[in-house]
């Protein structure tokens, strides 16, 4: 269920994101480091630094290039997340929460529903169509993105794609109430065969 | 007490004010479904108003500064950092709403 393991588009742009931010910050550390070790091994060195040289280099020269780079990666891949309107439309599914499960119909198959699993045609982009009925949850399944909230009265929509069939746990990521650690639920990913057995299978 | 700290607050008041304006703009064409243009055009003139409210803040304070003379206080020295600070805040937060996506 780990982020860093992604299976689809969206997780893959989400763990570049997560990298992106990991060597930076790894970087930043070791310059804080370094300047520590200097400041016990060359005290001479670090003390001729002037105070306003370190507002200007520490406060501003180094870490709004950083900041800005930051954000621009994040919008960039951000954008690239957007179930945007216009051009092929994917197919929709319905995910529905309440305290304290999952519920997902498939308005392209009028009548199929399932409860606590919800099927998915495997190496195509889905639109997760998540509302609530009661409290705030959110709908997360790690490996292939995400999350996005589940609102009482308000439609968020979703893009997720599963490269690969296979199995994907998805978990509530929004607390909400005593049974919130066990609103988990099951995303089945099958090749195109196999989907229309399991969708008909669930009406 | 305001009457002595506002240049310290003129600066990031008038942000806050600029993030429920370019906020309420950016929901209110997305409910009404504006024309992408329109809203975008919304958009970019509410960056534009944002930018030069903090703007003409900055050169009040700077006129301020200048009148005062050597009675002006570090307080206003201070008020003047503030507002170039929001100023250049307003121009890196705020600038995603000339590119990025509005509504999905
Ligand atoms: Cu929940």
């Amino acid at each position: 269920m780990s982020t860093l393991d992604p299976a689809g588009p969206a997780a893959a742009d989400i763990a570049t994101l997560w990298w992106v931010m990991f060597w930076g910050a790894l970087v930043l550390f070791a310059l804080v480091m370094a300047l520590l070790v200097l400041s016990f091994l060359r005290p001479a060195m670090i003390a001729s630094i002037r105070p306003i040289h370190w507002i200007i280099g520490g406060g501003l020269i180094m870490p709004v290039p950083i900041l800005i780079a930051l954000l621009m990666a994040a919008l960039l891949l951000g954008e690239q997340l957007l179930p945007k309107p216009g051009g092929v439309q994917p197919m929709r599914v319905e995910a529905h929460a309440s305290r304290w499960q999952w519920q997902f119909s498939y308005p392209e198959t009028p009548g199929a529903a399932t409860t606590e699993i919800l099927h998915l045609p495997a190496g195509e982009p889905v639109d997760i169509v998540v509302t609530a009925a009661d409290v705030i949850h959110a709908f997360w399944v790690p490996r292939l993105g995400g999350k996005i909230d589940a609102i009482p009265g308000h439609t968020n929509v979703i893009r997720l794609q599963a490269d690969e069939p296979g199995v994907y746990r998805g978990i509530c990521a929004e607390y909400c109430g005593e049974g919130h650690e066990t609103m988990g639920f099951v995303v089945e990913a099958h090749s195109p065969a196999d989907y229309a057995t399991a969708i008909g299978g669930a009406q | 007490m305001i009457r002595h700290l506002w240049p310290l607050l003129a600066g990031f008041t008038l942000w806050a004010l600029a993030f429920i304006l370019l906020y309420a703009l950016q929901y209110l064409g997305c409910y009404f479904g504006w024309a992408p243009a329109a809203h975008r055009t919304a958009l970019v003139v509410g960056y534009v108003m944002s930018l030069a409210a903090l703007a003409g803040a900055l050169l009040v304070q700077l006129a301020l500064l200048r009148r005062r003379g050597s009675a002006a206080t570090s307080l206003d020295r201070i008020g003047i950092g503030a507002t170039i600070a929001a100023l250049a805040a307003t121009a890196v937060t705020f600038g995603p709403t000339l590119l990025a996506s509005a509504c999905i």
